[in-house]
């Protein structure tokens, strides 16, 4: 019995093979709070009038390139609105003028990395959300992570080069303010 | 007749504690799905845990999110823990906070353990009673999945237990037999200490200190090779002997040194996994040398239906001298596993087998007949954690386990985990563990004294546990768990037909129960309050017919409570203060007036300056409240210390 087993194990284990290099794991909890985050900023942001069709269209948070969330953002956003704008999701490759969204999470990509999808919403009322685990580039928001909890920084002058307008009750929340 | 004996188990083995442990365990990732010894994908776990995160989430707001902890070495926050049995997680930032310098100085933190310091270098540590150098010996050790426990006498040598503190990422403290997936020896609890993975700590660290009682450094680099990631260490320490009674010779005090190396890499879906450690530790000036390594391979692959195969293998080799005993000791080890999903059952299999070659020379009356022996143990386990509604999961184990010693054993498992709402769970427990005999119990001899006992079989146990998790606000979590163990065929003492010499037998008996609790309160935003407190209750006898010269030492020596109460405080953005307070009930021993050791109370108080981001200085104080204190009096296997108050400067950098 012990020879079986130690030749079962020697089996799987020759059966694991060469690594592939890749990308980190972000933990569990850590990504929930960080797509908690994408829905919660909103409401202390206001967008120029131009950005909703309608008082009832909808509030499209936007995930760029690699998202991490999978189905955990959905859930967080299912049945929640911002005023009178149910929230929804959009996935995108790239984003650029014409994608719809009012928040977008650059994740990046093979198609765009963060600072070239950042360069694609310059000037735009789009809340540019980067993350401190997918590089370096920072948007408006920038989610990072400060003595064990989930903190964001904000880039003021972004946001008022795009006509988007945060309140100072995120001012006051972020952990440095770019102005 | 216990003092000789235990003399003479002290002296076969160097006047230390021996410790056995017997079967590696799962990975730490079993934690990270949330039911102990469960090893999913690693996404499948994140995925679970994330999804009822973000339902909680939902009623906090964006301030509470600003304040949550998702501790970036931990797996979770104690909020969000899902597994049925009594597990504590010790943090890496606990660690730093607590000032501790060592692993078993670390295990304070847990408040579901008992950690009896014996001297310099020695310490008797178990979980639910039945603590001393000789009894503790039901205790599961890991480190990264290596068993570290001591085939000789069943217990944990701590001075053989090398661990570079500032790179461990938690360490998991399950008290109870803790699961299927644990090791042979899992009974009283299990001790898992995972440390970071090599892409979580780049560049050059420091952290070491120095105080009146002890120095430490260790240096830590990290980097990229090809494809993976690789961390070398090297950390060397030194502490002094503790007080002793004037006139006592020995020497407790202890210095060492270890270097290690990790590489590691792969995706989420294939990865690996290699460690070495060399480590060499000196007693006294003479009192002996420990010294020795380890090579562990793991590797993991997820496959195509979301199943996952983890494989893991290490070769150890342990030395050990002292005046009159030498004892090496090589470590063959192989375990797999693979973890399935098939509707609502995740089932979980797999098996493992350990070789030791032992070669043990002692040179006064207490010895083997042959130094060497060739121990080895198999096991095969399986697990099915149904989940039976939305809500409630049971979850059914079997292992059967084989030693050399003992044969076959049975280790069935049962657990139910309900979970009225998102932010409660009520989970409870039945078990059997089984604590198989060792070296010394079967072969040591001396001659006309003492007799080999061939038949001395495992010490067995039935736990019945139960407990409750629950999140009561945004700010404060609590957990409460109870157990009733049922333990047989303990060990005994014996005369062979009334006179010399003297066998051990499994002549004794007796019950445990007990109730174990921890919370945490945010009092405010910068100030976090933990308490901790665990009670116990023993009633051990002797079967009928039967005599224990020992006077049942199997029982071991422990407090009817322990408490303890830490204050986490962030003083501005640069500067920690941290504050420990602990009591500990007095130990009486049966046929002994008055307590074996009085009751103590003791603080600890550690204040942190990030003087940069990357650099932190530190003073702390332990043992503030007396001069001295006792731990733990078992002087039939080491002189008496008592530890002593003392300060220490520490300096991190790098981090």
């Amino acid at each position: 019995m012990p020879l079986a087993l130690l030749g079962y194990a020697l089996a799987v284990m020759l059966t694991v093979l060469a690594a592939t290099p890749v990308s980190a794991q972000t933990d569990g909890l850590e990504l929930a709070v960080k797509a908690t985050y994408l829905y919660k900023l909103a409401p202390f942001v206001s967008w120029p009038a131009s950005a909703f069709a309608s008082p009832t269209a909808p509030l499209v948070i936007c995930v760029q390139g690699a998202g991490p969330f999978g189905q955990i953002l959905d859930r967080a956003v299912s049945g929640q609105a911002v005023g009178s704008h149910p929230v929804t999701i959009k996935r995108l490759a790239r984003v650029d003028a014409d994608s719809g969204c009012h928040i977008a999470y650059l994740a990046g990509g093979p198609g765009q990395s963060p600072a070239q999808a950042l360069q694609a919403m310059e000037g735009l009322p789009v809340l540019t959300v980067t993350d401190e685990a997918r590089g370096p580039a920072k948007g408006m928001v920038h989610l990072l992570l400060a003595r064990g909890k989930v903190r964001f920084s904000v880039d003021a002058q972004q946001a008022e080069a795009g006509g988007v307008v945060i309140s100072s009750k995120l001012l006051a929340l972020a952990v440095a303010v770019k102005r | 007749m216990r003092t000789r004996l235990g003399r003479a188990q002290g002296r076969a083995c160097g006047g230390w504690t021996l410790g056995a442990v017997k079967r590696s365990a799962a990975l730490g990732l079993a934690l990270a799905a949330g039911l102990v010894g469960q090893a999913h994908a690693e996404e499948l776990a994140a995925d679970q845990a994330a999804e009822r995160a973000v339902e909680q989430l939902r009623t906090y707001s964006l301030e509470d999110l600003t304040n949550l902890r998702v501790t970036t070495v931990s797996k979770r926050a104690e909020p969000l823990i899902q597994a049925p049995a009594a597990i504590y997680v010790i943090t890496a930032d606990d660690i730093r906070r607590s000032g501790a310098t060592s692993l078993p100085e670390a295990l304070r933190l847990a408040p579901n353990l008992e950690v009896a310091r014996i001297n310099a270098y020695s310490y008797a540590i178990t979980a639910r009673g039945m603590n001393s150098a000789e009894s503790a010996n039901k205790l599961l050790v890991l480190v990264n999945g290596r068993s570290v426990y001591e085939p000789i006498g069943s217990g944990v040598l701590w001075q053989q237990v090398d661990v570079v503190l500032s790179n461990i990422d938690r360490i998991e403290v399950v008290s109870g037999p803790g699961g299927t997936l644990w090791g042979a020896n899992a009974v009283n609890g299990v001790i898992n200490v995972i440390t970071k993975s090599a892409k979580d700590t780049d560049g050059l660290r420091v952290d070491g200190g120095a105080g009146d009682r002890q120095r430490n450094l260790a240096l830590t680099y990290g980097g990229v090779l090809g494809g993976s990631n690789y961390r070398l260490s090297l950390q060397t320490f030194e502490r002094d002997g503790l007080d002793k009674a004037p006139g006592d010779p020995t020497d407790d005090s202890f210095r060492g040194w270890q270097g290690s190396a990790r590489l590691g890499g792969g995706s989420p879906s294939l990865g690996y996994t290699l460690v070495a450690n060399a480590y060499d530790n000196r007693v006294g000036n003479d009192g002996g040398n420990l010294w020795g390594g380890d090579v562990m391979g793991r590797v993991f692959k997820t496959l195509s239906g979301g199943s996952r195969i983890d494989a893991q293998a290490y070769v150890a080799s342990d030395d050990r001298s002292a005046r009159d005993t030498h004892e090496r000791r090589d470590t063959f080890n192989v375990q797999a596993q693979m973890a399935s999903t098939f509707g609502a059952h995740e089932v979980v299999w797999g098996g493992e087998y350990r070789l030791w070659r032992e070669y043990f020379l002692s040179t006064n009356a207490f010895h083997f007949a042959d130094p060497r022996a060739t121990i080895s143990l198999g096991s095969l386990f399986a697990q099915d954690e149904w989940a039976l509604r939305p809500d409630l999961k049971a979850t059914i184990g079997l292992k059967l386990e084989e030693n050399s010693y003992s044969g076959l054993d049975w280790l069935p498992n049962l657990r139910l985990a309900w979970a009225p709402s998102p932010d409660s769970l009520l989970w409870a427990a039945a078990s059997r563990a089984v604590r198989t005999p060792n070296r010394i119990e079967r072969e040591l001899q001396a001659d006309g004294f003492l007799a080999p006992s061939p038949d001395f079989q495992s010490e067995t146990l039935w736990a019945y546990e139960a407990g409750a998790r629950v999140q009561l606000s945004t700010r404060a979590s609590l957990s409460v768990s109870g157990f009733y163990n049922v333990y047989n065929d303990l060990r005994i003492d014996a005369f062979t037909n009334g006179g010399l010499p003297i066998v051990l037998r499994n002549g004794g008996e007796g019950e445990s129960w007990g109730v174990e609790a921890w919370g945490t309160f945010d009092v405010t935003p910068w100030w976090r309050l933990k308490a901790g407190l665990n009670t116990l209750r023993k009633d051990f006898r002797v079967k009928a017919g039967e005599t224990d010269l020992a006077r049942l030492q199997i029982a071991g020596m422990d407090p009817k409570y322990q408490a303890q109460l830490r204050s986490q405080m962030e003083l501005g953005p640069s500067a920690d203060l941290d504050l420990a307070l602990r009591r500990v009930g007095e130990v009486t021993s049966a046929g002994v007036v008055g307590p074996v050791t009085p009751a103590y109370t003791e603080a600890d108080a550690r204040i942190g300056w990030r003087v940069r981001p990357d650099l932190e200085l530190s003073l702390a104080g332990f043992n503030l409240l007396n001069d001295h204190h006792l731990e733990i009096d078992d002087h039939t296997t080491a002189p008496l210390r008592t530890i002593p108050r003392s300060v220490y400067i520490g300096l991190r950098w790098g981090f």
